[in-house]
């Protein structure tokens, strides 16, 4: 995927016509699937945006409204580009409370509408609004700063009626997808789980687990029909099962996690499947006992999943995500469980 | 009894957006030191495992006769990917390929020998991590397929049991005829299960195959209307712009009729006309394909004494193809100065169904036409009563709803507009979707999709025996009809040009004509 694209922006009087001016921007035509909402904070940023939202819009091809809050004193301001094939861009400098207006009359008839919410500089009023005219709404929670009760918080202000969607789930698809694999080379293997450490890619001793490790751990704990009583955690049969949760060194810095080891008992003793964050690489290891019985590199992880990336796969899912939703939930849940344990 | 029917899926796979991973496996290629495995093969595994769709155990093991060892068979492997890998699959890093390279091993030996089989049985048995799980790629040709079957059957290794399932993938050509076809499922039924065979037709494998059973069956407004009440007549097109290239041997034995109708226009034909399937699964799916294929009724009219009225085969000769000169195919290397072997065919199918009774559908395919193209074209009937007649008296063309599969994959609907403007004046539009355009996507080479598939047991785009089976019925008797007489008019057209005259007269006597694509 390219790493930069440069937009071809024209400066318009108003908004009257721009679907037309459009359609002359985009000379091949192609259906567009989406429609974008980013709340950014000046030109500067729009374009910053822009570039970064052109890079997946050939695959995603949306009409992409960036809206900022105008300079002061300033009537509206507006500009338009085209990728062709590609999305539609509009970035609108106006004063907050004139926006919604503007932007709803534009939105791509029959299309969802996806607000891309980033935090900076603006209040939960504008996310209040905008959220009232989109049907998914997508942050970014990890780089938002967000706890998982934070989160939960957000989610249940916005109400049931928008589903809400987070990039900090979307960059665990790799390290799931992963121990699934490391799993999957014993039948049953996940039954017998005996052991999950969760090293934090950046969370230093004595800090509480992150969003990121609470997500994982929420999900494992989902899935598996996992029960948490007090500091304990069992499995449906009874099988205890230990979670521990490791800081990163002070001079390492890995993203979302650093590693993450999960050791099997029973009839599958032995069966450990480690995946650690190495360089720009995850790498699988898969040990029955000393004996190695595979290993996997995965490539462009980097020390964070990259935002294209990550905008990418969710932007290709659609709809909300019960299972995120869930784990999110049960993940809350087991690491209250554990209380200062977990530190 | 495969793996997947006694063992509970993995829990935590439920919801994961990248479900598609194939299970811990090996797989055994037949043939490894083959221009398929090198030139599509490998460089298919290689980007599977590059997307991280394979388990970290996948194992690859080559058999073939070339007295090579597991190291120069890595090498060669390494150099075949560098080679015919698209772009971005080739990218893999030096440690990627050493982390995949170190699970390939290499076993030299002939096919009729069974200390080679015993050497794979042992050999297989040290693998470890793969939970039993073994696909036999046999890329070996027709007549070595029973000869390896049975070998695997002498050594136990055909049984899929609840400690890992065995599959094998069989190349086409699937026979030459009827009789033969019957005779190589035989052969395979002796030694596996009808559900163990996947036989690959990479055609299956393109992406619009598929899609076109999305278009169909995703959304509501096409089917409705897919029946002879709306739909006048289908044309399928399958153009080549290139001839048969050093594949004179070949194609002397084959000819067009074999090549590409029985296998490649039947599968499409089926996936275009087919009742909807009740699952989007490998079963329900072939149901409905061999259905439709066993609903044709024999080519041959009643009452005909040949086929000329529903079938016209072609044989180019030297002509001009993309600006420039090119041999006729009776010039080409390894074909007979005199040969009878036809390089295009037009073909007009009846079904006899509710569905489709009375609509025909022309099948086109052949080599060196002026472009590379394949699509399925509805021509739809015209309205009952046309009442622009008195104020636009020129015709109205009928809608045409065109699915290309190749190249440019992507549909287009024509209708009728009105011209802006005071005056009643109608013109024809046309309404394009294309998929590059629209989603940018890079589609995944067919082996890959079918490699995968098959270690997922998923059988849907692979060829059930008994549509091999009903496809060569219907074409065979044309085949023997054909192989009986000896054409007098070959070569009737020109390279670069759409076919013989017989071809266009053959439209004409129904009132219709070919589209030009």
């Amino acid at each position: 995927m390219a790493t930069s694209v440069q937009l071809d922006w024209h400066a318009i009087p108003s908004l009257e016509g721009v679907e037309r001016r459009w359609a002359a921007l985009r000379s091949h035509g192609g259906a567009l699937t989406a429609n974008l909402i980013c709340r950014v904070n000046d030109a500067g940023d729009a374009e910053r945006v822009a570039a970064f939202l052109a890079q997946i819009g050939p695959r995603h091809p949306s009409r992409i409204f960036l809206v900022s809050p105008g300079r002061e004193g300033a009537d509206m301001e507006a500009r338009v580009a085209a990728q062709s094939p590609g999305s539609e861009f509009v970035q609108i400098g106006i004063a907050p409370e004139r926006a919604r207006s503007l932007v709803q009359p534009l939105l791509a008839a029959d299309l969802p509408v996806v607000l891309l919410w980033r935090s900076e500089g603006a209040n939960e009023g504008e996310l209040a609004q905008w959220s009232a005219i989109a049907d998914q709404v997508l942050l970014d929670a990890y780089r938002m700063g967000l706890s998982a009760e934070q989160l939960e918080q957000l989610q249940r202000k916005l109400g049931d009626h928008i589903s809400v969607r987070d990039l900090t789930w979307t960059r665990l698809t790799p390290w799931r997808q992963l121990l699934c694999q490391g799993l999957e080379t014993m039948p049953d293997a996940w039954g017998e789980i005996a052991q999950v450490s969760i090293t934090s890619g950046h969370r230093r001793q004595g800090e509480r687990p992150g969003l990121a490790t609470t997500l994982l751990a929420g999900w494992l704990g989902h899935q598996l029909q996992w029960v948490s009583e007090g500091l304990q955690v069992h499995s449906p049969s009874g099988k205890k099962i230990g979670l521990r949760f490791g800081a990163c060194p002070a001079e390492e810095k890995h993203g979302l996690f650093r590693r993450l080891v999960v050791e099997c008992d029973g009839p599958k003793q032995g069966l450990s499947v480690v995946i650690q964050h190495r360089g720009e690489r995850l790498t699988l290891d898969v040990h029955s006992g000393t004996r190695k019985l595979g290993e996997w590199s995965s490539p462009a992880v980097g020390e964070l999943r990259s935002q294209v990336d990550t905008l990418d796969e969710e932007l290709s899912v659609g709809g909300g995500d019960p299972l995120y939703q869930a784990s999110l939930k049960r993940g809350v849940a087991l690491l209250a469980g554990l209380g200062g344990a977990a530190r | 009894m495969t793996t997947t029917d006694v063992i509970a899926p993995n829990p935590l796979r439920a919801g994961l957006r990248m479900q598609r991973t194939a299970p811990p496996c090996v797989l055994v290629i037949f043939g490894a030191s083959g221009d398929l495995t090198k030139r599509k093969l490998m460089p298919a595994i290689f980007a599977l495992a590059q997307m991280q769709r394979l388990a970290p155990t996948f194992h690859v093991i080559g058999v073939a006769s070339s007295d090579w060892d597991s190291e120069t068979f890595r090498n060669n492997m390494k150099a075949a990917i560098k080679e015919f890998s698209i772009p971005d699959d080739a990218g893999g890093t030096d440690a990627a390929w050493e982390s995949f390279a170190a699970r390939i091993q290499y076993i030299s030996g002939k096919f009729d020998d069974p200390g080679l089989f015993q050497k794979l049985a042992s050999t297989l048995k040290s693998v470890p991590g793969t939970a039993g799980n073994v696909l036999f790629y046999l890329a070996v040709p027709p007549s070595a397929i029973g000869t390896v079957a049975e070998q695997l059957g002498r050594v136990g290794l055909t049984e899929s049991s609840p400690q890992g399932w065995t599959r094998i993938i069989v190349e086409k050509p699937f026979g030459r005829d009827l009789q033969s076809a019957r005779a190589l499922n035989q052969e395979l039924h002796q030694f596996f299960k009808e559900e163990q065979i996947f036989r690959i037709d990479h055609y299956l494998g393109k992406e619009t195959v598929r899609n076109i059973v999305v278009f169909r069956f995703a959304n509501g407004i096409f089917e409705p209307i897919w029946n002879r009440r709306y739909i006048d007549h289908v044309q399928i097109t399958v153009a080549e712009s290139i001839g048969i290239e050093s594949r004179g041997k070949y194609y002397e034995e084959a000819g067009l009729l074999r090549d590409m109708v029985q296998n490649h226009l039947m599968q499409v034909l089926s996936v275009v006309a087919m009742e909807a399937p009740v699952r989007f699964q490998g079963g329900p799916v072939r149901d409905e394909k061999v259905k439709l294929i066993t609903s044709i009724r024999e080519l041959l009219p009643s009452g005909a004494s040949n086929y000329d009225s529903v079938a016209v085969r072609g044989q180019y000769g030297p002509g001009f193809s993309n600006g420039e000169a090119v041999a006729g195919y009776r010039q080409e290397a390894n074909v007979a100065p005199d040969s009878p072997r036809e390089t295009f065919v037009a073909l007009k199918v009846m079904i006899e169904n509710w569905r489709w009774a009375g609509v025909p559908f022309y099948l086109r395919s052949g080599k060196l036409l002026p472009k590379r193209v394949s699509e399925v074209a509805i021509r739809f009937k015209s309205p009952p009563f046309l009442m622009f007649q008195d104020v636009f008296p020129e015709s109205i063309e009928a809608n045409v709803l065109v699915i290309r599969i190749q190249p440019d994959e992507g549909i287009s609907l024509r209708f009728e507009a009105k011209v802006p403007g005071t005056d009643m004046r109608l013109r024809p539009v046309k309404m394009d979707f294309q998929y590059g355009t629209s989603f940018g996507e890079q589609q995944p080479e067919a082996y890959e999709t079918l490699l995968l598939d098959a270690m997922l047991g998923d059988s849907m785009l692979f060829a059930r025996y008994d549509m091999v089976e009903a496809a060569w019925a219907l074409t065979t008797p044309l085949l023997e009809a054909w192989e009986a007489t000896t054409p007098r008019d070959f070569p009737n057209y020109a390279a670069g040009t759409w076919g013989p005259e017989a071809a266009d007269e053959f439209m004409r006597r129904d009132g219709r004509e070919w589209r030009r694509p």
